[in-house]
């Protein structure tokens, strides 16, 4: 006979309430993009919709530039990505490898970077970006949201190649191989989850963010997919729920599944490596 | 010998140099460019006033006008308010996921998804599910018997300040689980049977191992949860626009309304300097403190 443990079972059965509750924005979002609109908002309140309508999606993808708000978010999200991966894990390896004077405040440095609000700095970043002619331009965001990233990447890179024994490295040299050549051969393929994960951090990231969005672009050419969606709100017809859910469920279903796959590496990424 | 170093230091200077060279200019640069501005009368549609010195009268005026304080009031609500109920909530479901049973790996997934939900989503959902009429939320509350009627969450202040907290909670309450989770698996168990062997009682293992050895777990989601409330923008800017009147202006969204809305770049640089002197003397103590950096 299993003896039951009662104050185990309650909290697993909190925790359950808890997440059920937890998913229903997500269901609201969902539900919402695809309900008749007269049903967005009823009294008394209709929880599972009676019918089930194409109506919203059509509208947003014909009558709104949906489909390059989506490119371009897609665009801004992987050359951030690629960009902050390319400048950060050089740098990376710099900090982990090298020993220099000024070495820990130069990480201290880079971590500071990522603790003020972004808003205290984005009056200044407005000016450069338009004076070196890349306001409206995706890259323009690509920059901008690289350097956001920069320092996770450096931060998390670090801790990682820091866990790689430099013995490795040491004998691949040993047998005749260049320091780049060991790193590359050697250390880069050990990395090459970690750098999955935050790379999928940073992307996502990306895609979420909007207030930068907000003022560096203004066309759809550029305007990335929460810019587009946060303009729904407050338009000549009021606020086009069903619309605005559509592209909302678009938005984030990618990205949840993306942190799931993710899910094991996240903690890691967003605290830069403090928590392992 | 020399040589040698001088080709070091190279090697140096162009791994982290490209690097370097974006924090300088995208952060370094522009706090520079802040400090000067906020010293100006610079009026964003009027190039030439960024050249009208001001002395201090606009840190003057922030710092004796009520708009400032008002916005560091909504923040520190809102920020200790949702500090307390995640890490309340959080440390809850960290303790019961830390525990073996059968769906564990299912509910630990389950339970992160609203951390990828993109935060203007998540304010037009919150916003959605809150508007006064026919919403969501209060009818649940009513089915709950924990509201009479409809309440009105935009019109107000506390309700309009716990929806925006709530939102909050939601999306990052997991994010708070998840570090106190990984806290508690890196106590090991060993500590656990040790006091149970000396007969300790299930309330005295929490306080006496599990508490103080989480401890770090704690700093780091304060700090970084604390950092992330502070750059609270996009679900402001979906649900309440800082309303209602400016109950939850937030800090970041003060800033923005200032420099972008009322074109004031002087005020809102000088708002952004002393944000941003704040944090950097906090980050500095907890870094040093808690050894995160190390």
């Amino acid at each position: 006979m299993k003896r039951i443990n009662i104050p185990k079972t309650i909290g697993i059965c909190l925790v359950v309430l808890y997440v059920v509750a937890a998913l229903i924005p997500v269901y609201w979002v969902v539900t919402t993009a695809f309900k008749p609109r007269i049903e967005v908002y009823t009294f008394p309140v209709k929880y599972i919709p009676s019918s089930f309508t194409w109506e919203p999606a059509h509208n947003s993808l014909t009558q709104r530039p949906t489909m390059s708000f989506l490119r371009n978010s897609l665009f801004a999200a992987v050359g951030a990505t690629i960009l902050a991966l390319a400048l950060g894990v050089p740098a990376a390896y710099a900090l982990a490898r090298e020993k220099f004077p000024g070495r820990k405040d130069i990480a201290f440095f880079i971590l500071t970077t990522r603790m003020f609000p972004p808003v205290t700095i984005c009056i200044p970043i407005y000016f450069i970006i338009r004076n070196v002619g890349l306001l409206d331009r995706l890259a323009g965001l690509i920059i901008v949201y690289a350097m956001f990233n920069l320092a996770i990447i450096i931060w998390v890179m670090k801790g990682y190649i820091q866990q790689v024994p430099v013995e490795i490295e040491e004998s691949a040299r040993v047998d005749g191989c260049t320091k780049l050549g060991a790193f590359i051969r050697i250390t880069l393929p050990l990395l090459a989850p970690g750098m999955a994960a935050v790379a999928i951090i940073s992307l996502v990231l990306s895609w979420n963010e909007f207030l930068y969005a907000l003022i560096l672009t203004h066309s759809p050419a550029a305007k990335t997919l929460p810019v587009g969606i946060a303009e729904f709100i407050g338009g000549a017809y009021g606020i086009l729920w069903g619309e605005i859910c559509f592209l909302g469920t678009v938005a984030i279903i990618p990205m949840i599944v993306l942190i799931m796959v993710v899910q094991k590496y996240i903690v890691r990424g967003l605290t830069m490596g403090a928590i392992r | 010998m020399k040589k040698l170093k001088w080709r070091k230091l190279l090697v140096i200077l162009a791994l982290l140099g490209p690097a370097m060279a974006m924090f300088i200019g995208l952060t370094v640069y522009p706090f520079i460019k802040n400090l000067i501005w906020s010293t100006t009368f610079f009026v964003l549609y009027k190039p030439t006033s960024q050249y009208v010195s001001a002395g201090l009268e606009n840190y003057k005026d922030i710092l004796f006008g009520i708009e400032f304080w008002n916005s560091v009031e909504s923040s520190l609500v809102i920020v200790f308010g949702a500090l307390a109920i995640e890490c309340f909530i959080g440390l809850g479901v960290a303790l019961v996921l830390n525990e073996r049973f059968r769906g564990r790996g299912i509910l630990r997934t389950l339970f992160i998804i609203p951390m990828g939900v993109m935060p203007i989503v998540a304010g037009v959902v919150w916003k959605l599910m809150l508007f006064p009429g026919g919403s969501l939320i209060s009818d649940i509350l009513v089915k709950m018997r924990l509201a009479s009627g409809q309440l009105d969450f935009w019109g107000d202040v506390r309700l309009a300040r716990l929806s925006v907290m709530a939102a909050d909670i939601w999306g990052w309450t997991p994010f708070v689980g998840l570090i106190l989770l990984a806290g508690l698996q890196a106590i090991p168990s060993e500590l656990y049977d040790a006091a149970q062997v000396d007969g300790a009682s299930q309330l005295q293992r929490f306080t006496h191992v599990t508490a103080p050895l989480l401890k770090y777990a704690i700093i780091v989601a304060l700090m970084f949860r604390g950092m992330d409330l502070l750059r609270l923008f996009d679900t402001v800017y979906m649900m309440t626009q800082g309303g209602p009147g400016y109950a939850t202006e937030v800090i970041s969204f003060f800033i923005y309304r200032k420099g972008f809305s009322e074109f004031g770049v002087g005020y809102a640089a000088a708002t952004s300097v002393i944000v941003f002197v704040v944090i950097f003397v906090i980050a500095q103590i907890t870094v040093r403190k808690s050894g995160i950096a190390a």
